[in-house]
């Protein structure tokens, strides 16, 4: 078996984020507000002290991705890919997909 | 019209995907329910691209060999118990349990070398359990399958237990613990939170959802309470064991329940999928009514699967598959399953390092609303018109 990449990282990559709690720094990814990809390593998971449930994202950590998505040192990937999807009636569309979609006819 | 600019968006996806590997996941596999294997009988287990007899001796431990006898070849699982060992059918030979070949009646002793395959097995939970390991190694003690409290407890029902032979690798039902959107168009439930969590070797899916108005129309609306939503935390161990804590949420009361969803490869195209639950008592749900919603669990989880089942007989095998943002994380899960398929020596970092992943299902929930609605009103429509 190959390990393949996901090819959403090619959209947005995942980039370093440290906690501002502990020493952890681990790599995330967002492609909306909502969404977040959170790539953890073996030292950021020894030095995490917020993580009690393992089924939950550390509270600090989870923190320190809001803070940087809002100051910007990470970007949010949009959600929806240029052209991919006819833009339904009455939704207005980025700047962006504008640039990269041309109107047909 | 909208098309767009001519870039590599114009290039024709093509489908990749390699030859299923010829290897069995490391790893517990349950073969159901113990107390199947305690008749005194051998029985036939296809696994691991090889046939197995599973069988328990006078001394109440259940065993799994080869099911070849490495004399002339025959099937043990044809054989006879006796005593601890298994004899083969065609000259008598005894096995013991350990894969040693313990006694030869016309013989006047064993030929050194007289061993065959055996997995160690576990019993927990009334499940038994085999250990596979292309390396041949013995099960660590820090690779378990955790216990489930509520099926050894009074106050649960009894397990319900269903096996199901599918033909296709096992890598496609993995692929269904990141899969949100297959949920709605495949199983009519309606997922509003979905999030994975990747560690060591555990893989979790994390689930909430709300009754699907359409679907409860659909199968006649159905009497007694009404059932609002639910929330499951569902946990891969290991490749092949899933222990999914399943709450549903009625008016009024809550119905705790524990869903297994696990499978043992037969071959590379094949593997047999079980389903076991196990519903809580409690002031809402007597005895009688927890065994008889145990029982519509288990015939809705065989829907589940077979509606799953008409999908795998018709795709094709991707290794690439294409993603939207709202889709979760193949890749990153598959990265996590191939831990099972390499030695230990060979499992890097980032197959077992914590991995989460959270979806935005802001989109998702505004397109099936609406899609749920949609069906309502044609429902409503037809029925008018009838």
């Amino acid at each position: 078996m190959t390990t393949r990449q996901d090819d959403r990282l090619l959209d947005g990559p995942l980039v370093p984020v440290a906690c501002r709690r502990c020493a952890a720094e681990v790599l995330v990814r967002k492609s909306t507000w909502e969404q977040t990809s959170i790539q953890w390593n073996a030292a950021a998971r020894a030095a995490c002290v917020g993580l009690q449930d393992p089924h939950d994202t550390c509270p600090a950590l989870r923190s320190a991705i809001q803070e940087a998505a809002l100051t910007g040192a990470i970007k949010i990937v949009d959600g929806e890919p240029a052209g991919v999807r006819p833009a339904v009636d009455g939704e207005e569309r980025s700047t962006k997909n504008d640039r990269r979609v041309m109107a047909d006819e | 019209m909208i098309h767009v600019t001519a870039t590599e968006s114009d290039a024709v996806r093509a489908i990749e995907a390699e030859a299923v590997t010829s290897r069995f996941a490391r790893g517990w596999h349950c073969l159901g329910l113990a107390e199947k294997y305690k008749d005194g009988k051998p029985h036939t287990v296809n696994a691991f691209g090889q046939k197995l007899v599973v069988f328990t001796g006078a001394d109440g431990k259940t065993n799994v060999l080869d099911a070849y006898c490495r004399h002339m070849g025959g099937d043990l699982s044809q054989g006879t118990v006796k005593g601890n060992e298994i004899a083969c059918p065609f000259h008598d030979w005894r096995w013991g349990g350990d894969g040693r070949c313990k006694q030869i009646p016309y013989s006047r002793r064993v030929p050194l070398r007289a061993r065959t395959a055996a997995w160690p097995t576990m019993e927990q939970d009334k499940l038994l359990f085999v250990w596979n390991d292309p390396e041949g190694s013995k099960p660590p003690a820090d690779v378990t399958i955790p216990k489930i409290a509520g099926a050894t407890s009074d106050d649960w029902t009894d397990w319900r237990w269903t096996e199901t032979v599918v033909h296709t690798n096992c890598r496609e039902i993995i692929d269904n613990v990141v899969d949100m959107a297959h949920f709605f168009y495949i199983h009519k439930s309606f997922p509003t939170y979905f999030k994975n969590i990747f560690e060591g070797h555990t893989a979790t899916q994390i689930m909430k959802g709300v009754t699907r108005e359409d679907a409860r129309a659909a199968r006649g609306g159905g009497g007694g309470p009404r059932m609002l939503g639910n929330t499951s935390v569902a946990s891969y161990h290991g490749p092949s064991f899933m222990i999914d804590e399943l709450t549903y949420h009625y008016e009024g009361y809550d119905l705790h329940s524990v869903l297994i969803n696990c499978h043992y490869p037969i071959d590379q195209n094949s593997f047999s999928l079980h389903s076991g639950i196990i519903v809580q008592h409690s002031d809402a749900l007597p005895p009688e009514a927890a065994e008889a919603s145990a029982q519509k669990l288990s015939d809705f989880i065989l829907l589940g699967f077979e509606q799953d089942i008409e999908i795998w007989r018709n795709k094709t095998r991707i290794d690439n598959p294409l993603l939207c943002e709202e889709d979760g994380p193949v890749y990153q899960l598959r990265r996590w399953y191939e831990q099972f398929y390499v030695d230990v020596a060979d499992v890097r970092p980032e197959m077992t390092d914590r991995f989460e992943f959270e979806i935005d299902t802001t989109r998702p929930v505004e397109s099936w609303r609406k899609e749920v609605e949609e069906n309502l009103a044609r429902r409503e429509a037809q029925g008018a018109s009838a």
